[in-house]
């Protein structure tokens, strides 16, 4: 599995930041953190070609603003700030464009996943997926970053800009939810 | 049912098969490729080829300038702190005149005239009736 060791991140940086590295360095990031920012947009969207182009919008902001990146968060929290933002946006465009209300959205996003070709024969899993299309955006969030990819409170809340208690409790009520829903279907 | 409390699926940097969805075969590996082709140059990129275009002669003479204004800067201030240091006894001059001029209009002559003065305003009557008052008759006054 591909990763970026703790100790090998500051001299990523470094190279990043100088103009004679950066465009390979970057090049290195992306091989690095495409597998783990696509999930985490695919989770959010859920069709895999909305995926690959956020995806590609998330890399190309990161590139325009690398002189803006100072180190002093971790790559994956910057990168995953980016990601996340161009899904919200995504998403809110959908929204607006296809006028639809909150109660509706829920099976806008069930309808996507019946529809998405790109998925394995796992029954659970879909029925876990629209479980969690039930979920208010936010708590959606909390509950993909905490429970699929097991991030800490500290980071969601670096990345999120929300205090951990909330996020916590979201956690807590977006789990509720699911159970509840996984019961009834 | 019940979710479990371990998490499905691995760490953001270690991530593993997730809920049921695929991607095209090799997509990963094509993506990354593809994606390298897309970058344009950025603004650190831009960076060099700025610093490399060549240095005009404002560019060439500028530090030297600066220099100069920087000595010229500090003559000026040790002069300034010169002149105020001599200040005091410059200023002492002008009271010493003022004090001889004093001393100068006491002296005799002038302080006899001005005695004159003040005496000028003792008239002929007051001179008169001191005369009475020692016994002066004005019969007995011989022009």
């Amino acid at each position: 599995m591909k990763s970026v060791l703790p100790k090998e991140e500051p001299q990523l940086i470094e190279r990043l930041r100088d103009p004679s590295t950066c465009r390979q360095a970057f090049n290195e990031v992306i091989r690095l953190y495409s597998e783990p920012l696509y999930w985490q947009i695919r989770r959010l969207v859920n069709s895999h070609d909305d995926t690959n182009d956020l995806l590609q919008n998330t890399f190309l902001k990161a590139w325009q603003s690398l002189d803006s990146f100072r180190g002093d968060a971790k790559l994956s929290t910057w990168l995953y700030k980016i990601a996340i933002n161009e899904s919200l946006t995504f998403l809110e465009r959908e929204k607006k464009h296809s006028d639809i209300s909150l109660d509706d959205e829920a099976s806008s996003i069930v309808h996507t996943i019946e529809a998405d070709e790109w998925v394995d024969g796992d029954e659970l899993s879909v029925k876990l997926r629209k479980a969690v299309a039930q979920l208010p955006e936010k708590q959606r969030i909390v509950f993909n970053m905490k429970y699929f990819d097991d991030m800490k409170y500290e980071e969601m809340s670096e990345i999120l800009g929300t205090s951990v208690g909330a996020l916590k409790s979201s956690y807590h009520f977006a789990v509720k939810k699911i159970e509840q829903y996984l019961e009834e279907n | 049912m019940r979710l479990n409390s371990e998490p499905k699926y691995n760490r953001l940097d270690r991530p593993g098969h997730p809920d049921g969805m695929t991607v095209p075969e090799g997509y990963f590996e094509k993506f990354a490729a593809s994606m390298a082709d897309k970058l344009p140059v950025n603004d650190l990129e831009r960076q060099p080829a700025e610093e490399l275009k060549p240095r005009s002669t404002w560019m060439k003479l500028r530090p030297f300038v600066y220099m100069a204004a920087m000595f010229a800067g500090i003559w000026c201030t040790m002069k300034m702190f010169t002149m105020l240091q001599q200040s005091p006894a410059d200023l002492s001059a002008p009271q010493t005149v003022q004090t001889d001029r004093m001393t100068a209009s006491l002296s005799a002559d002038e302080y006899s005239d001005y005695l004159d003065y003040v005496w000028s305003d003792y008239n002929e009557a007051d001179i008169l009736e001191d005369l009475y008052n020692s016994g002066y008759e004005p019969t007995s006054f011989q022009p």
